[in-house]
């Protein structure tokens, strides 16, 4: 057995870039049976992202909610002040003094690497204004241009005996420390754990739908073959039929009629890929079943499935194996076409295909990477899987080998 | 040769009567077209007379017979969304998903089978390798962001060529086509390279590997030893055994070129019927998915007759053996 995976594999990497492409879908299959272990966040869990963080272009990072600190000011005679300590000790003090000209001086203290991005006057008497500070269109809002710089209030010719005004401090959001490495969707999830997610699902989708076809196509392939007469050639006119209908419409119908879900999808592509299992498997089990070694195994009065399983299916297994690979591939692209049509998966499993679905929205407001990096990666996966199935095909298939 | 047509026929005519049964079920199972037609505000009375109005209140075998019947008399019904006959809506989108399907189809054949043949003549330089990787890219490239790509590169990037619709059409000779202005025409480009390329790309693969094949075959050697000039060894003695292949290749893709159409056409909002069926499927509007159905299984005959048809037009030997198997 050792010895026959060595000879495989010494004959699979005379082809270099097969052994590139086989380690890419090896550590595709990683991916999907790992994806929570090597996703920076869950794509499904609300609570890891918000929609704060929506639409953020690659290498961003995540930001904290920005702090807000609102601080009532009572002044009279234009003398007054607030003091507030934060949770985390932070101790701000807002004091108001009126100078030589009449005019109020706002001044804000606040530790040293206590960092403000900005700082607003609320409700303000409607004669007063602020220098160095922009007032808002309509509301009673003044925000300073410069937070550093003690804000200069002017109240009229008279100072009013009293004043009351809010001082509102925005601090500067920390950043957490999470880099969206490839930006982040419409509701702020991090785009390479969906990704990652989605590869999981459209490869496990790929994957079980060929495998699934592969025994459904071949069983009925080997009982077309078993049997003869009758039970073949209805078994291969319902194969002809099929094959006569574009793949993505029998998906379109099937998924219409069945509604969404990953096991309608299942449905659809063993629907779809039985038939050139089973034909395989026929042709294949027709030539072994002339051969002496059945006719020995019959003479042993093995039973129809010990044959069949052990005998016939074995030698069927090499090229069956190579239509595997390459329908791992057209599943995974069926799948997406599927759910990029909004017929295939539900939105609360996002595939590649309905990631790459919900980028065509933002594709137009020039927000691309939603819709180019699952599709990149996409790409990548198939193309790998196509060219492992190339090189198995061509190994197996003897005109080629000289 | 016609009995042999009139059984292909035959042949369609079953698959179209399994293939509508099948939707008239499965739309049914999934539920009453009714309840997403009618407005919930509406009275008992309302309804009854809506449902009634629709064909809806009898069993669904009569439905499907009524159908059927109905198909026969070339009268596939009313749309339950557009309240007008179901051929008339697909008769007015028609032209505009067949001239997609003919520009890509052009675009794919004319580069795909000189660039096929360049590779398989000379499968080993890098311009043969560039071919194949390329063509690697085409099958496996996803056609819904292929063409996303295509728009946001030439529709949106270098903002030259228009990514939506179908842009100003003309009459000409009684038809009425965008093939026929300059607005129609960049309108028709992008989707039409979109839907073109994976085409192109699966066309190129097998004429590579049919010219591989043939080149090296006795025929082929003897003609070379005579000294026949190469480019009519390329065209009588190659060419000619490569396109078999290639047609029956042709004759699958252009049901796939109707079917995948409607990605195409969902992306690019080409208003065709690729995008009636996935808006009707949305809507469970019965009556288009089945004449969308009928259409497209009438589509694939004619098609496939055709194919056969050219098929025996090239190969003496098919027909020789359709003759022979039809005196049977």
């Amino acid at each position: 057995m050792i010895h026959l995976a060595r000879s495989f594999f010494s004959e699979f990497s005379e082809k270099p870039i097969a052994v590139i492409c086989l380690v890419i879908t090896l550590i595709f299959a990683g991916c999907a049976v790992f994806a929570p272990l090597i996703a920076p966040m869950n794509p499904y869990d609300l609570r890891t992202f918000s929609l704060s963080d929506a639409r953020l272009p690659p290498g961003a990072q995540q930001m904290e909610e920005a702090l807000i600190v609102t601080m009532p000011l009572s002044a009279q005679a234009g003398e007054g002040g607030v003091e507030q300590v934060l949770e985390d000790g932070t101790r701000i003090v807002a004091t108001l003094t009126p100078d030589v000209d009449g005019r109020l001086r706002l001044e804000i203290e606040f530790p040293d690497g206590f960092e403000i991005s900005a700082i607003r006057l609320l409700s303000l008497p409607r004669d007063a204004s602020v220098a160095g500070a922009r007032r808002h269109p309509i509301r009673s809002e003044w925000t300073l241009i410069d937070p550093a710089q003690p804000a200069v209030i002017e109240t009229g010719p008279q100072i009013p005996t009293v004043l009351d005004f809010s001082v509102v401090l925005e601090a500067t959001s920390p950043a957490t420390g999470t880099t969206f490495a490839l930006g982040t969707d419409g509701f702020g999830r991090d785009m390479l754990s969906a990704i990652i997610y989605g590869v999981r699902i459209s490869f496990i989708v790929g994957a079980v739908g060929a495998l699934g076809s592969m025994i459904v196509g071949s069983s009925l392939g080997l009982i077309a073959a078993w049997y003869g007469g009758r039970i073949d050639s209805a078994i291969m006119r319902i194969a002809d039929f099929q094959l006569s209908i574009p793949s993505l419409m029998v998906g379109l119908l099937v998924l219409t009629v069945l509604g969404k879900g990953v096991d309608k999808i299942l449905i659809a592509i063993v629907l779809i890929q039985w038939t050139l299992f089973a034909r395989t498997t026929r042709s294949v089990a027709l030539a072994e079943l002339r051969s002496d070694y059945v006719d020995a195994a019959r003479g042993l009065r093995l039973s129809a499935l010990r044959i069949n399983l052990r005998h016939i299916l074995p030698n069927c297994l090499p090229p069956l194996l190579v239509i595997l690979t390459i329908n791992i591939a057209s599943a995974i692209t069926l799948e997406a076409s599927l759910s990029f049509l909004g017929v295939g998966l539900p939105l609360t499993q996002p595939s590649l295909g309905m990631l790459i679905a919900n980028g065509y929205e933002y594709m137009f407001s020039k927000l691309y990477w939603i819709a180019i990096y699952p599709g990149l990666v996409l790409l990548l996966m198939v193309v790998s899987i196509n060219v492992v199935g190339d090189r198995l095909r061509d190994m197996y298939n003897p005109q080629l080998k000289r | 040769m016609a009995g042999y047509i009139l059984q292909r026929v035959f042949q369609s005519v079953i698959v179209l009567l399994v293939l509508t049964l099948l939707v008239f079920v499965g739309i049914w199972m999934i539920g009453n077209p009714a309840d997403a037609l009618i407005s919930p505000d509406a009275t008992m009375a309302e309804r009854e007379s809506a449902i009634r109005a629709l064909g809806l209140d009898k069993p669904l075998w009569r439905q499907y017979l009524d159908f059927l019947s109905g198909l026969l008399r070339g009268d596939l019904g009313n749309s339950f969304i557009y309240r007008e006959p179901v051929i008339d809506v697909l008769a007015a989108r028609m032209p505009a998903s067949l001239e997609l399907a003919f520009v890509s189809f052009v675009i794919a054949v004319t580069l795909s089978i000189p660039l096929g043949l360049y590779a398989g003549l000379h499968p080993d330089t890098p311009l043969s390798q560039m071919i194949m990787g390329f063509s690697l890219i085409g099958v496996s490239v996803p056609q819904f962001w292929q063409g996303m790509v295509l728009i946001i590169i030439f529709g949106i990037t270098l903002a030259i060529l228009p990514v939506g619709g179908r842009g100003d059409t003309a009459t000409f000779m009684g038809i009425t086509s965008s093939l026929f202005t300059l607005d129609g025409l960049a309108h028709l480009l992008l989707p039409a390279v979109n839907m073109a390329l994976l085409k192109m790309s699966l066309l190129l693969r097998v004429t590579r590997a049919a010219v591989m094949e043939v080149r090296s075959l006795d025929y082929v050697r003897f003609a070379r030893a005579k000294g026949v000039r190469r480019s009519r060894i390329i065209r009588r003695h190659i060419l000619r055994n490569v396109l078999l292949p290639v047609v029956t290749v042709l004759g699958i893709e252009i049901g796939n070129l109707v079917a995948y159409a409607v990605i195409t056409e969902t992306v690019f909002s080409w208003p065709g019927l690729g995008r009636l069926l996935i808006s009707s499927i949305q809507v469970l509007d019965r009556p288009m998915i089945l004449a969308y159905l009928c259409f497209t299984a009438m589509l694939f005959i004619l098609l496939n007759l055709l194919v056969d048809i050219l098929y025996t037009m090239i190969d003496p030997r098919v027909r020789d053996a359709i003759k022979s198997g039809g005196s049977k």
